[in-house]
């Protein structure tokens, strides 16, 4: 379990927990960040500002855009830039590297 | 189709709703012919745009809501659309779908589904969906939204005209879907019990919103919805069943809020698996080529500083040609020709000529500067990479306890201090907001340059350029600290950063790109300008009079009957209280009106000094040396940017933070100048 | 990957690493002229090319960043990386070409300019202006963006 901010270029992260307030923790789920989530992390300036893409479900059809023990994610809209302070607050696990 | 129905339709109301970066204003625009009355939602400083939509022989009023994600209590943005939709009840509410981001805009879809809302969905960007290998199965959309689906490329202006059909057949026949969300069914039970309480008890609470979505609401502890309920006759009574309904609910759902935000993005996920289709494997898109390399490591800095360094050539140099059009017509023509008037008092010509005509011509000669500066931050916003720069800058800002998205208020204020404080507005935090808009004045903005240029070529010459520099730094470098310090101190608080959806690159729309640009134009035109002209005109009353009574015109040829005038006094007044900078009466009194506007500054010198704005280098070399110059520069840099500036953190923030503003900034500015003067002596500069 | 595309990368990275070079030359030479201009106001050190490559700090940076970029093309394409390569690519010469194009259009804002007010519009001193080393670098860059842009057809447009 760590921080968002320290997760590596290009991992796979599962969210763990979201330590923000309720105001901050409710902007993240509506952009689909929130518990048992997988994040992809594009740009991580480690530790600093991250930038992610959510991926959801699998969907056979949809829009690959990694292949995590055999079973597709796509990538769900545009990316999130989360300043410093919001990764740190997010806790993840990592799950898979690209 | 009858008269009356057609008189009906007049009075109609539609309402425009989207996230961020969904083409809304673009849909607007196109909806209403670009013509629309720009205020702000009452009580708080929103921007609210009206416009009129004709269809057919049909008027329809559209208004433009605040991008948003949802409909939750916790953002202004997100109550004003709310309450607008409960209190105005718009006849349709368009809600526009970016079809490259689906399952976000979904999730404002069904949000205002449940709100009771007579939707129309737009499909927008459906093009840039394509390019990313996949399409949305619209006519399956509305079967299971059971509500009208047009799919348009707004760029282009495809699908427009459908839309306006759309809207106008939903107008005749209303529909709602406001049980699209299956929260489970021991929630279910609960919105059930809690439905049928509020319609006994609250019957005037349900006749606004739909009962089923208070329901939810309480039970997701809606604090607005909280305090409505709180409120009424039987108010505590309904909220103690709320309580009851959350504890019986406590064995089963851990997160009541949380359970109840993820059924409904559940529901969006579902709808988008079932309505997404691939069509092609994706190719590498043309956002995931260029964020590599602009939001790099290294290279993403670098190139951030040379845009930013081509945006100042931009506005800069390629105006100079329609600078010096205006300057020649306003300032010489017509100047000129008004002094020849024949039949006219001196006294009224002094005043038409040297106050009226030299204010509006003092602001007219920044406008094309102003407006290129914008014109090339418009387009930069437009491609999607002024985003990309909170990034970039967001770990050296963390340090400073500022969010990365104070870096662009600070851009703006390179071009005008006026929006670069508005532009705060966008920052989440309420104590960084504030602080953001109480530093973005410290960046040196277009109005400051030339009295820069003025003195540090008289003084310095050689190494102006570099000097001129420094000062730009020197105030980016004050911003980061002086915000440091106002984050330990008055506005403490955890950094909470922020977030920001990054939108894709697109090429720039010309027709958005110009709106903008003129948008802000005309702000700082109406805003600044009317401060301005009323700066200059003052600045004239007080130097054709003076204790002794009025001096005349001639006061402005003559620097020994200027002295004697209102600008004598205020002059030797802070030029004793400058004294160990050692900064004459002149260029103090010219200080004092560089407070209503910094452009005042050079001209009010070369008044002061008797020899025009031509020879005005002269003068400044005679009385500044290089070490006095550089203090007077900082000085300028630091206090009060402008009398517009400080309006508008009134505006924004209220009068107290205003007061604040000022108050900190001449102390700061004070501070800094004796610190240049207090080092160089121990230097041995002189 | 086609053949046809190979071979326009390494021709566009080979390209890419002599005008990368030149860039950070340029760049060099020009911070080099900036600090003798301060260093040394009076004219007594001369500086290098000072009529086509200026001494001007913010110039020197567009350079430098550029020629950073297009070399780090290079770099990705050594450690195999296609799509980095071509990422650096495609923004370094952008970045040059507009760059050459604000360079165009403030000589061209200038000569009006001198028109307006009166001034004497050299030959020279538009020569000196189109030719300017940021201008001059700008032109060779379009190649290289084209040749990014065929390659892009090539190999991400291919179905």
């Amino acid at each position: 379990m760590m921080p968002l901010a320290f997760a590596h270029e290009g991992a796979v992260v599962k969210v763990l927990q979201v330590k923000a307030g309720r105001g901050l923790a409710r902007r993240l789920r509506e952009l689909g960040i929130f518990e048992n989530q997988l994040l992809r992390v594009v740009k991580s300036r480690g530790p600093g500002p991250t930038i992610v893409e959510v991926l959801c479900g699998s969907v056979p059809q949809g829009r690959p855009s990694c292949v995590l023990t055999s079973c597709y994610y796509h990538r769900m809209g545009g990316r999130i830039l989360l300043g410093f302070g919001i990764s740190m607050k997010i806790l993840v696990e990592e799950v898979g590297n690209q | 189709m009858s008269v009356v129905s057609d008189i009906k339709l007049k009075r109609m109301k539609v309402a425009l709703a989207g996230i961020p970066n969904v083409g809304k204003s673009l849909i607007f625009n196109q909806l209403t012919g670009g013509r629309a009355w720009v205020g702000n939602w009452p009580g708080v400083t929103v921007e609210k745009k009206v416009g009129k939509i004709r269809i057919g022989d049909n008027e329809l009023e559209v208004v433009d809501l605040p991008g948003i994600y949802s409909l939750t209590a916790y953002s202004v943005d997100e109550l004003i659309a709310r309450n607008f939709i409960v209190e105005e009840r718009p006849n349709v509410v368009v809600c526009i779908l970016n079809a490259a981001n689906f399952e976000r805009s979904l999730y404002l879809a069904i949000s205002l589904l449940e709100l009771g809302a007579n939707v129309v969905l737009d499909l927008n960007m459906i093009d840039i969906a394509e390019n990313e290998g996949y399409e949305v199965d619209y006519v399956r959309l509305q079967s299971i939204l059971k509500v009208p689906v047009v799919p348009t490329i707004a760029t282009k202006g495809y699908g427009i005209d459908e839309l306006k059909k759309a809207i106008l057949s939903a107008m005749k026949e209303r529909r709602t879907y406001v049980g699209i969300v299956d929260y489970g069914a021991d929630v279910e039970r609960e919105i059930r019990r809690l439905k049928s309480l509020l319609e006994e008890l609250a019957p005037g609470l349900c006749r606004k919103y739909p009962s089923r979505w208070i329901a939810v609401k309480l039970l997701e502890g809606d604090e607005d919805i909280l305090s409505k309920v709180s409120k009424l006759p039987h108010g505590s009574r309904m909220l103690e069943e709320v309580e009851r309904s959350k504890r019986s609910l406590r064995r089963r759902v851990e997160d009541l809020e949380s359970y109840i935000t993820e059924c409904r993005y559940r529901k969006a996920l579902e709808i988008a698996q079932q309505v997404l289709k691939r069509i092609k494997t994706p190719e590498v898109t043309l956002t995931d080529l260029l964020d590599f390399v602009l939001t790099h490591k290294v290279l993403g800095m670098p190139i951030a500083l040379s845009i930013m360094y081509l945006l100042f050539r931009f506005s800069f140099e390629v105006s100079a040609p329609l600078v010096d059009t205006i300057d020649i017509v306003m300032n010489h023509w017509l100047h000129d020709w008004l002094l020849s008037l024949p039949g006219l008092p001196e006294s009224l010509k002094s005043f038409l000529a040297d106050g009226i005509l030299a204010g509006i011509g003092s602001v007219l000669v920044f406008l094309p500067v102003i407006a290129f500066f914008f014109l090339g931050f418009a387009l930069l916003e437009d491609v999607g990479y002024m985003a990309r720069i909170a990034f970039i800058v967001d770990k050296i800002f963390h340090s400073f306890h500022l969010p990365g998205k104070a870096a662009i208020p600070l851009v703006i204020g390179f071009g005008c201090n006026v929006p670069a404080v508005m532009a705060a507005r966008t920052i989440e935090d309420e104590n960084e907001r504030k602080v953001a808009a109480l530093i973005a004045p410290l960046s040196s903005c277009n109005a400051r340059l030339p009295v820069y240029m003025v003195i540090a070529g008289a003084v310095l010459r050689a190494y102006a350029g570099a000097v001129i520099l420094s000062l730009y730094a020197l105030g980016i470098l004050l911003a980061l600290i002086v915000g440091w310090l106002f984050r330990k101190t008055i506005f403490k608080g955890p950094s909470t950063g922020f977030i920001l959806e990054l939108p894709p690159y697109l090429s720039p729309k010309l027709s958005n790109v110009v709106f903008k640009t003129w948008e802000r134009t005309k702000r700082f035109l109406f805003k600044a300008g009317t401060v301005i002209l009323l700066g200059v005109i003052v600045v004239w009353l007080l130097s054709v009079s003076g204790p002794g009574g009025y001096l005349g015109p001639k006061a402005l040829e003559a620097p020994e009957v200027l002295e004697r005038g209102w600008v004598g006094v205020i002059g030797h007044v802070l030029a004793w209280a400058f004294a160990p900078m050692k900064w004459d009466w002149r260029a103090c009194a010219a200080l004092f009106f560089g407070f209503i506007a910094k452009e005042t500054v050079v001209g009010t010198m070369g008044i002061l000094y008797g020899v025009g704005e031509e020879r005005v280098t002269e003068a400044i070399m005679r009385s500044f040396t290089p070490l006095t110059g550089y203090a007077y520069m900082a000085f300028v840099l630091i206090y009060v940017p402008c009398l517009a500036t400080i309006a508008m953190i009134r505006n924004e923030l209220g009068l107290k933070y205003s007061l604040l503003a000022l108050i900190y900034e001449v102390i700061l500015a004070y501070f800094v100048a004796l610190s240049i003067v207090g080092i160089g002596h121990l230097m041995g500069i002189r | 990957m086609s053949n046809e595309g190979s071979r326009i990368l390494s021709v566009a990275i080979s390209t890419s690493l002599i005008i990368g070079i030149a860039y950070i030359t340029s760049g060099l030479i020009s911070l080099y002229n900036w600090s003798v201009m301060i260093l040394a106001p009076e004219g007594m050190v001369k500086g290098i090319l000072r009529k086509y490559i200026p001494g001007d700090l913010g110039m020197a940076l567009i350079l430098l960043s550029i020629g950073l970029t297009l070399l780090a093309a290079v770099y990705y394409k050594l450690r195999q990386s296609i799509t980095k390569s071509f990422s650096c690519l495609t923004v370094g010469s952008t970045l040059a070409i507009i760059t050459m194009s604000m360079q165009l259009l403030t000589v061209l804002a200038s000569t009006i300019d001198s028109l307006i007010i009166g001034d004497t519009i050299t030959v020279e001193g538009v020569q000196l202006g189109v030719l300017r080393i940021d201008s001059l670098l700008g032109y060779v860059a379009i190649l290289l963006f084209i040749m990014s842009l065929r390659f892009y057809d090539k190999r991400f447009r291919a179905k």
